[in-house]
């Protein structure tokens, strides 16, 4: 299992052993696993799986209990500002404010990332443009619906352009058109080589976008690779019923 | 630490202070107009020389004419009523302050040598007004009384002391004028209570607030170190703090021009404050306003949500009071080992300089332990930024 959760060279996201305890409850159990770069790679799994802590534990909101994982080739524990410079971060919940606009965001986390100020306003009228907020770029936030708030969100994980971005349920409670701008807006970086992982229980959105997938339950990676492979090991056509196989095993 | 972002989250903190809406609220609008107006308004209100206070007389006769002529005044509204009123009710309907029943044969009394008039007067005490007639009433009375035992006196040949065989000197010995014991009094607790609650609704959003909206989790996945978030905070609530502070001075002294004349005791005579005094006086409000926002910041980052910052910080604008108004009944001995106490040193730093008597070496002492709870206070509040429990939510 664990050669179809590798990619046999010097990957973006390597994770070894991955684990994360929380007192006596472990939340990520020995994950291990590597994102290589032009790749989605899914990490699939009901609620209360590990998805998030996995998310948070490459992004450095948490120290893992025991094993490691590079991103960009930094070491988690010993270069976490390297890394936090190297990843474009959607979390679970959008974390905007309220009363500042888009293009406020943008040039705020820009900055934050050491972008020069040409260079800035250059790539924020880009993305806003991509993500058609270039009308509604000078309004707060807070009037926003849920679906323009996720957009601005994803647009300040990749303001600074990185090399690796991890998006927590990037489509979750979104409508139809929403989750297709995403979709493709995803589909983009793919092709210009970024490493790109996405967290969900939406088993459609990962068959569309992921080229490989892992299985997530109870804090262990149960089962990863391409979704053909997945097929081929459980004898199940469609996704979801992958996913039921493998998780009631 | 890397001051491009440091000032970058300070920019962005200010820029996201300035449209909230609640803490434009707290910085400008209460300390320059709402508490003023609450302080000198009812000052205001009840002051005679605007308001004169009206008394209800009932006469036995005109023998007191006299005596209500020299009574009335621009303060005292005297109006005679008939003898069937009930004093009582009249002053219980609010129509008038103070009733007075003057007995008959009133200046012929007085002529005498030996006797003695009773005036039975009505009063409300718990009123404020009331209160002030009854003074002012009390005062003319007591004046009029003088005048008539040096009129007695002199009948019998006696001089004035012999009614006075003690006489009181009082040479004060008070350095500055009693406009600054004002100021000494109040401006150290009203510094404390600004710098205490001037900053402090924006410093639970930008704390537990951030925290609750999850806004503070993409914050922490940015390339910045936690001590610069915090610096960065820090430097903005300091400054509205300080602008609070600056915009109460302004309130208080604009009430006390605009009201002055109504309370006359408030309108600073005999205030002079030196260049380097008033130095003093601001780099003290800087330091109250630094530690208070230290130590808002340090309490309000361990809080979970806004509502529990909220009940952990109010009750320190009712704290800082404390020390301020301990101030004032200590005596110097008892104020000196108490000068490296916390807030304490900030506001005796003001109350001396007002007082001209800040010394070289407390003021250092007051500055030093100033700086070093600052320190400890934000020092403590980088350890919780940097603490995965106290900053993620499972």
């Amino acid at each position: 299992m664990a050669s179809k959760l590798t990619v046999g060279w010097p990957a973006l996201i390597q994770c070894t052993s991955l684990t994360k305890k929380f007192g006596a409850f472990t939340a990520v159990d020995e994950v291990t696993f590597e994102v290589a770069n032009g790749e989605v790679f899914g990490l699939l799994g009901p609620n209360g799986a590990g998805k998030t802590t996995t998310m948070r534990l490459l992004s450095t909101l948490l120290k893992p209990t025991s094993g490691t994982a590079t991103v960009a080739g930094y070491d988690l524990l010993r270069e976490p500002q390297k890394v936090r410079a190297s990843i474009g971060v959607l979390p679970e919940e959008t974390g905007l404010y309220d009363r500042l606009t888009p293009r406020e965001h943008l040039r705020y986390y820009g900055k934050l990332h050491g972008m020069p100020e040409d260079l800035l306003r250059k790539r924020s009228e880009e993305l806003l443009d991509t993500m058609e907020l270039e009308d509604r770029a000078n309004t707060k936030v807070g009037d926003f619906s849920k679906g323009m708030r996720q957009k601005v969100a994803l647009l300040r994980a990749f303001v600074h352009d990185p090399p690796v971005l991890l998006l927590d349920e990037p489509t979750a409670g979104l409508d139809v058109m929403s989750a297709r701008s995403i979709h493709s807006f995803v589909e983009r970086f793919r092709k210009e080589g970024k490493a790109i992982m996405i967290s969900t229980h939406n088993m459609t959105e990962a068959q569309k976008l992921c080229d490989r997938i892992a299985i997530i339950d109870h804090a262990r990676i149960v089962a990863g690779g391409t979704v053909t492979e997945l097929q081929r090991r459980t004898s199940q056509k469609d996704l979801e019923s992958i996913f039921v196989q493998l998780v009631t095993d | 630490m890397n001051f491009g972002r440091i000032t970058t989250i300070a920019g962005k903190e200010l820029k996201d202070a300035l449209r909230d809406r609640r803490t434009i609220l707290a910085m400008i609008v209460i300390p320059i107009i709402v508490l003023p107006v609450l302080m000198f308004l009812p000052a205001f209100l009840a002051s005679p020389e605007r308001n004169p206070v009206r008394i209800a007389v009932i006469q036995s006769d005109n023998t007191s004419d006299d005596f209500l002529a020299s009574l009335a005044s621009d303060q005292i509204h005297v109006v005679r009523v008939g003898r069937e009123q009930n004093m009582t009710k009249l002053i219980q309907n609010g129509d008038y302050e103070l009733g007075m029943v003057i007995p008959p044969d009133f200046s012929r009394i007085l002529e005498g040598p030996d006797q003695r008039a009773t005036i039975t007067v009505f009063v409300d005490q718990s009123s404020a007004r009331g209160t002030i007639a009854l003074s002012l009433v009390q005062e003319e009375i007591t004046k009029y009384s003088d005048e008539i035992v040096s009129e007695r006196l002199a009948k019998t040949g006696l001089p004035p002391e012999a009614l006075t065989p003690i006489e009181t000197d009082l040479r004060s010995v008070t350095v500055t004028g009693t406009g600054a014991l004002f100021l000494a009094i109040l401006l150290p607790l009203f510094l404390g209570i600004y710098a205490v609650t001037g900053a402090m609704y924006f410093i639970m959003d930008t704390t537990a607030g951030e925290k609750e909206r999850k806004t503070l989790e993409a914050l922490l996945t940015m390339p910045v170190t936690r001590t610069e978030i915090v610096v960065g905070k820090f430097l903005i609530a300091v400054l509205i703090a300080l602008v609070s502070s600056v915009l109460a001075i302004i309130g208080m002294t604009s009430g006390v021009l605009v009201f002055s004349g109504a309370i006359g005791e408030a309108s600073a005579p005999g205030l002079s404050i030196s260049v380097s005094n008033l130095l003093l006086i601001g780099l003290a409000t800087l330091v109250l306003a630094m530690t208070s926002a230290s130590l808002e910041m340090m309490i309000s980052i361990f809080a979970r949500s806004f509502k529990e910052a909220q009940n952990f910080l109010s009750p320190l604008s009712i704290i800082v009071a404390v020390p301020a108004i301990a101030m004032q009944y200590m005596s110097e001995q008892t104020l000196r080992s108490f000068a490296v106490a916390p807030i304490f040193n900030a506001m005796l730093i003001i109350r001396d300089a007002l007082l001209n008597r800040a010394s070289a070496t407390s003021v250092t002492l007051e500055f030093l332990s100033a700086f070093v709870y600052m320190i400890i206070a934000l020092a403590i509040a980088i350890k919780i930024f940097n603490s995965e429990k106290a900053m993620v939510r499972y």
